[in-house]
């Protein structure tokens, strides 16, 4: 195959991946609200209920990254042009946030760590959890802040 | 950018509700456009030309900021 007809057939690929739409119908966004109130009722409950916390602690986070997730791709009602830049921004805004959150929270936490009692003061990095949770969280907070001041 | 919407809405009598659905876009999004916090896409001008029955550029025009 010539330079030429790989480069078209990549271009192609390209083009098919940028016109998919990464959204979910409208509908969705209920599916995940009771998906994630179930999630906060089990995380809030799980000592009182369960015998297992842990794993039960664990599903139920993962379960709220997903209701978050389905949240954050449901469309809205009348999926517009201005309603995509909005979330484009939104989606810009929560990276940096996330980014920044991941590289400064730690030091901050060590630094209050020491003020506070510093024979037991660590350096711990961010899980994976609250960095995914504070990045969707972040997200839907500026894209309905937007929609609000549109 | 400025634009004459609201001018060109009232002509025709209309709401910016029946605009939006014409066009199928949000009253909010006709409300931004109005106000000129939001500059719409070429489709989008070219819709509205449609409703207006007029030419883009009699509908939109350049301001010195751009």
């Amino acid at each position: 195959m010539s330079l030429a007809k790989l480069c078209q057939a990549e271009y192609r690929r390209l083009k098919k991946i940028q016109n998919y739409q990464y959204l979910l119908p409208n509908n969705y966004k209920r599916i995940g609200i009771v998906l994630l109130v179930i999630a906060l009722l089990t995380l809030i409950t799980r000592k009182y209920l369960f015998e297992d916390v842990d794993l039960i602690q664990q599903i139920a986070k993962k379960g709220m990254l997903v209701a978050l997730l389905i949240i954050t791709l449901s469309k809205e009602k009348i999926e517009d042009e201005l309603i995509i830049k909005l979330r484009g921004q939104a989606f810009a805004i929560a990276l940096i946030a996330g980014v920044v959150y991941t590289l400064i929270q730690p030091l901050i936490n060590y630094l209050v760590a020491l003020l506070i009692r510093p024979e037991k003061a660590i350096y711990a990095d961010l899980d994976d959890f609250i960095i995914l949770w504070f990045m969707m969280v972040m997200y839907l907070m500026f894209f309905y802040m937007f929609k609000r001041y549109r | 950018m400025k634009n004459k919407i609201k001018i060109e809405r009232a002509i025709l009598d209309i709401t910016q509700e029946e605009l939006a659905h014409k066009i199928s876009v949000s009253r909010q999004t006709i409300n931004s456009i109005e106000k000129n916090r939001y500059v719409p896409s070429t489709i989008l001008a070219l819709k509205l030309s449609n409703v207006f029955k007029k030419n883009v550029n009699d509908i939109f025009e350049l301001d010195i900021n751009d």
